[in-house]
């Protein structure tokens, strides 16, 4: 690589420099992390007094939600159960992983002391 | 600082691994400041291997044959502040437990501060009932239990590159600050 | 930190201020709009929020937080067409560069930056801010290491060549 290339490349690395977000970038963050925590947590089932609502509209939500609830349960489970086995297949892998270093490890030891490929 | 990594794989059938109890294991990191505990056999282990797909293109999936093989996956890993920290004595009830479902210790490397021993347990058929790994360093202890019935072949993937996740990948990635490498294809 | 194979609470905070810069610089370099970047940025990281849970270490978290902003940057460029409608002589210099021993080359490079395809554009980024090598730019976005390299050599001539004819013809 020539001079120019590397002063090139020099530039472009300063360039590129990191920057700092806003001073109040954080705070935003977890102000919107807690509230969406918190819209979870919240019933899915909005409660409509019936009074408020001609009774019609009031019946037709109410076979809506008995409608809807048991599928979204069902939904909501098999998510639960994807996110069960991709945490353990990351559990696995990272086993695995942890297996081969410390196989590796005492293969390099005991060729350091034998001064012998395996 | 180096690390006291006890790997301890049981290949024993689950019968026998029943009668092993982890919990003593789990003292060793009583003044850990870092631990990973791993506990994957029956449903768990059938999950982490129905994501990998057989003939899939990734290197993950590459290893679904011997994860298929296996029956239970434990690793108990601690790192320790300072020296002196875990007490090796903990370890005597896993290797007589080993000694006395006929593991045989294949490898043993001692150093002045250091130790690693490797265990295997045959069974049929010229097959593996799994694999353990004793690795002991001043500040670290890993135990790596690892059963199922596996072929010889298999210990080859257990310790080379193909399709195991580089434990280097993630802590190079962890380093936010320039390298200033440079570029390899010029 | 305690990673345990049972549960893993990161702390998020601590992730967040040790990311922020990396996932907002890298998206900045994309819609060139610092509001953007942050909007776009706050997204990554909330998304993060939800698979706090899948993630075992810092390390991950990072690696998470890069791979994502790499490819939420692409699409954001993609769906807002952001190419340059100016000519780059009149095009505004970008605020608060960090100190380069000349800014305006720097906000000559950033500008000459933006005729870069998107994903020649993020292997440059990739290389140049994030400083990973090849090989990890081609796990990052899914692409062979060949046409990683492919980008870098391409991309880097386009911008030196672009740069030298703005000296010439200012």
């Amino acid at each position: 690589m020539s001079n120019q290339d590397q002063d090139f490349e020099k530039e472009l690395r300063m360039a590129l420099r990191r920057e700092e977000p806003p001073a109040d970038f954080a705070a935003k963050v977890l102000a919107r992390a807690k509230e969406s925590k918190t819209a979870e947590e919240r019933p899915k089932v909005v409660e409509m007094p019936v009074w408020r609502r001609p009774l019609v509209w009031a019946v037709a939500a109410g076979l809506a939600v008995t409608a809807l609830v048991p599928p979204a349960v069902q939904q909501y489970q098999q998510r639960r159960q994807e996110e069960r086995a991709m945490k353990a297949e990351k559990e696995l892998l990272f086993a695995l992983s942890i297996t081969r270093a410390k196989l590796q490890h005492t293969r390099e030891k005991i060729q350091r002391s034998t001064r012998q490929p395996l | 600082m180096r690390k006291t990594l006890l790997l301890l794989a049981c290949a024993m059938p689950l019968a026998a691994q029943d009668g092993f109890d982890f919990k003593t294991l789990d003292k060793l990191g009583d003044n850990a400041k870092n631990k990973t505990v791993i506990t994957l056999d029956g449903d768990m282990l059938k999950m982490a291997s129905g994501f990998l797909s057989n003939g899939g293109k990734s290197e993950a999936d590459s290893i679904k044959p011997l994860v298929d093989s296996l029956t239970g996956v434990y690793i108990r890993s601690f790192e320790f502040d300072k020296e002196g920290q875990y007490n090796d004595q903990t370890l005597e009830p896993l290797r007589a437990y080993l000694k006395q479902a006929s593991w045989n210790k294949i490898v043993e490397s001692r150093e002045p501060k250091e130790y690693s021993e490797i265990y295997l347990h045959p069974i049929a058929n010229g097959r593996l009932g799994g694999i353990a790994v004793i690795s002991a360093e001043p500040r670290e202890v890993t135990v790596v239990l690892i059963n199922g019935n596996l072929k010889q072949e298999d210990l080859a993937k257990l310790s080379g590159n193909m399709g195991i996740p580089d434990l280097k990948l993630n802590k190079k990635n962890s380093d936010k600050t320039p390298k200033g490498k440079k570029d390899d294809e010029e | 930190m305690n990673v345990t194979g049972e549960s893993a609470q990161l702390d998020f905070a601590a992730i967040l201020k040790d990311n922020q810069a990396m996932v907002f610089s890298v998206a900045l370099r994309f819609v060139r709009d610092r509001a953007a970047a942050e909007e776009l940025a706050q997204d990554v990281f909330l998304q993060f929020y939800q698979q706090l849970a899948r993630i075992e270490s810092p390390a991950h978290a990072t690696w998470w937080l890069r791979r994502t902003v790499c490819h939420r940057s692409i699409d954001e460029v993609r769906k807002r067409k952001l190419r340059p409608r100016v000519g780059l002589e009149s095009a505004p210099e970008p605020a608060e560069p960090s100190r380069p021993p000349d800014p305006m080359l720097r906000g000559r490079l950033l500008k000459l930056m933006e005729l870069l395809p998107e994903k020649a554009r993020m292997v440059v980024v990739l290389r140049y801010q994030e400083d990973l090598d090849p090989s990890e730019i081609s796990e990052m976005l899914a692409m062979p290491v060949s046409t990683v390299k492919s980008h870098l050599h391409r991309s880097l001539a386009l911008l030196r060549g672009r740069l030298q004819k703005q000296e010439v013809c200012p």
